[in-house]
């Protein structure tokens, strides 16, 4: 993924596309994908259509995607958590906690 | 096997290749902790709460499920893995109900331990999913509470492969997924056989028994009604350890003293009809052997075991002997015999039972359980057996009224239906009933005194057992499998006509026996069932009588009312038929 001056309407865009992926594959069976991925989901929703975003919900989102990252039974939730981990720290522009 | 070693938190171990990391790392003095597992049962590592972290290796493994390797350097508690593991149990606790106050589980939780040893102070997510889902309360036995699930597939594995029913399964798929039976059914319109398993295993209160202490409850501040209790065999080693007494102790004394103290107007026993089982199916396998029947002849006491043949063998019942469980035989005996007896109204008579076991509460529902209404043809006479309680709401009640089980001295039971031997006591057992019959049996036979009375080869938790027993120039084969998998291997050799030189075949429905119920105390676990059934042994070993026709409350109950085993009065009142189910 590259680093540049990213549109943050194109860069929430392609978190919410990218996890829509994982959720459509993720089996149910482990608890971090099954939770986390939802979890994340839900304020990713929140960045991409601008509502309030707290600094906590956006901390939990980078805890969440490590564990779902390094923690899940197998590649789905694993590259999930990945993928999420990234853009936050290539894009930290983006998910700013807002009031 | 090989031996591997490798290094867990800096400490160096060799162990049998094969072993998991959770096993290694106990014996260095690691305790990683655990949620969905169940040694031997449930591994397959879904909750990720056992993570740890080996070196070299990108991604954590699941202690649970890993085995070791030589050389492997293994680190269980990192900062990384304790965020992981706090942070999993945060998902988990985003989608479940916060009742904890008010949860049957409440200080019995393993959700509960685990968020606590985790140091889980704050919930940061919302958006529960689960939140609106409906409690399924359609059996008579178990309680389905999916809000409080959290998905750590026990109950289906329990379900599956201990059991071999299927009723609960992972529904669905993705987050849309659930745990429960077939979307649209509730659980009585499955082969559910209400054995209770799932709610022994299950680590929250996702499923339980069905709490009927309230009924009990208002039974005994009734003045109109006359509370009779009976204990079921598997009862006297378990109850104790709900406070705190070491498992498998006989809390037989202790437990009579808080029944009567609860209320109860006589306190009797389910061995005394355990005795008395022994003498209608004993003589019913005799009738059999020289009169003819469907051999080999299968105990009928586990009733979660007769609807698992209904369902899943219903062309064997012939097979399945028609005597009532021992709890059965008491709700009629008490309304019929003991009101005779006692010039008592049998409507007023109230039957409490306290059981190892869940299916005992489907079982005294069947529409066939009324025989004492039918026998004084009075249609205010209830269900011969009014309500079960499960081992764990009799301990809840007693909790309840702050009695001090531990110091309590010892009680007897009340005359006559509490008089009982040594052969009921082991009916808790795996095998117990087994060897009751053959104590009996061989005297009845061959009028001889049976010597060596202690059946060693029907005892203990193999999942089948054999024996052969020289009876007046026959040799009586029998069998004894406990848990339904283990059921099924015997039926479908019964079925293939494999098992035609067998005379007598006992099949309990849960793992161990009663002892091993699904009403029992939790944690029920291989370990409590193996010091529950040393119990068992232990009460039987030192009572006054050890052979159910020796039982003197039991002969005159026949010279004074029922005549002879297997006579018309045993059939009205202890005998019984079963259905085919789909």
């Amino acid at each position: 993924m590259h680093s540049g001056d990213a549109d943050p309407k194109v860069v929430s865009e392609l978190a919410r596309s990218l996890l829509a992926l994982v959720r459509g594959e993720s089996c149910g069976e482990c608890l971090p994908c099954w939770h986390g991925i939802r979890q994340i989901s839900a304020v990713l929703d929140k960045v991409d259509n601008g509502s309030p975003v707290s600094a906590e919900e956006l901390a939990a989102v980078g805890e969440l995607a490590r564990t779902v990252g390094q923690g899940a039974k197998c590649g789905v939730g694993r590259i999930g958590g990945r993928l999420v981990l990234e853009l936050l720290s290539r894009y930290s522009s983006v998910f700013q906690a807002r009031v | 096997m090989g031996r591997v070693r490798l290094v867990i938190d800096r400490q160096a171990i060799e162990v049998e290749s094969g072993t998991t990391i959770l096993e290694a790392a106990a014996r260095v003095g690691s305790k990683i902790p655990t949620l969905c597992y169940l040694e031997g049962i449930n591994e397959v590592g879904a909750c990720r709460i056992c993570v740890v972290d080996v070196k070299g290796k990108k991604e954590f493994a699941t202690a649970c499920n890993t085995p070791v390797e030589d050389g492997m350097e293994v680190r269980t508690n990192t900062p990384a893995l304790r965020a992981a593991r706090r942070a999993t149990v945060e998902m988990i606790l985003s989608d479940h109900p916060m009742e904890c106050l008010t949860c049957i589980r409440n200080g019995n939780c393993e959700l509960q331990t685990l968020a606590s040893q985790l140091n889980v102070r704050t919930v940061r997510m919302s958006g529960a999913t689960h939140a609106d889902l409906p409690c399924d309360d359609s059996t008579s036995g178990i309680v389905r509470d999916p809000r409080k699930c959290i998905f750590c597939q026990r109950c289906v594995s329990v379900c599956s492969d201990v059991q071999g029913v299927g009723a609960i399964e992972l529904q669905g798929h993705g987050f849309e997924a659930f745990i429960g039976p077939p979307p649209n059914l509730k659980l009585d319109e499955t082969r559910c056989v209400q054995c209770g398993q799932c709610a022994l295993v299950c680590p929250t209160g996702a499923i339980t028994e069905k709490d009927e202490t309230d009924k009990v409850w208002a039974a005994l501040f009734d003045p109109r009604k006359y509370v009779v209790v009976q204990t079921a065999p598997a009862t006297h080693v378990t109850i104790g350890e709900m406070f705190g007494l070491p498992v498998g102790t006989d809390i037989t004394g202790k437990m009579v003293a808080a029944l009567r103290r609860l209320g109860f107007d006589a306190v009797f026993d389910t061995n005394f009809t355990a005795d008395l089982t022994i003498m209608e199916e004993g003589s019913e396998l005799i009738k059999r052997l020289t009169e003819g029947g469907a051999l080999p002849q299968l105990t009928s006491c586990s009733p979660g075991w007769i609807k698992y043949v209904e369902h899943f063998y219903p062309k064997l019942l012939p097979h399945v002997s028609s005597c009532k469980s021992p709890q059965q035989m008491f709700g009629a005996i008490a309304k019929t015999y003991f009101a005779e007896k006692t010039s008592r109204d049998p409507a007023s008579i109230f039957v409490v039972s306290v059981m190892p076991c869940t299916a005992k509460k489907f079982e005294a529902a069947r529409p066939e359980m009324d025989t004492a209404k039918r026998y004084w043809n009075n249609s205010h006479i209830s269900q011969d057996v009014d309500v079960v309680l499960t081992s764990r709401e009799l301990g809840r009640m007693i909790r309840r009224t702050g009695i001090d089980f531990a110091v309590l001295p010892d009680d007897e039971y009340d005359e006559p239906l509490g008089i009982s031997t040594g052969a009921a006591a082991i009916f808790g057992a795996t095998g117990g009933v087994m060897e009751a019959a053959l104590r009996t049996g061989y005297e009845l036979v061959t009028g001889k005194t049976l010597e060596q009375i202690d059946f060693q080869e029907v005892r203990g938790l193999e999942g089948i057992k054999e024996a052969v027993v020289p009876l007046n120039g026959v040799n009586l084969k029998v069998m004894v499998a406990h848990g339904l998998h283990n059921a099924r291997h015997v039926m479908e050799r019964l079925k293939a006509g494999e098992l035609k030189d067998y005379h007598f075949i006992e099949i309990m429905c849960c793992p161990g026996g009663c002892i091993g119920g699904g009403g029992q105390p939790i944690p029920t676990d291989t370990e409590a069932r193996q010091n529950r059934i040393e119990g068992l042994y232990q009460v039987d070993a030192v009572m006054k009588y050890r052979k159910s026709h020796e039982n003197p409350a039991v002969k005159t109950l026949y010279e004074e009312f029922l005549g002879k085993p297997l006579g018309h009065r045993s059939h009205e009142l202890l005998h019984t038929r079963y259905v085919p189910r789909p």
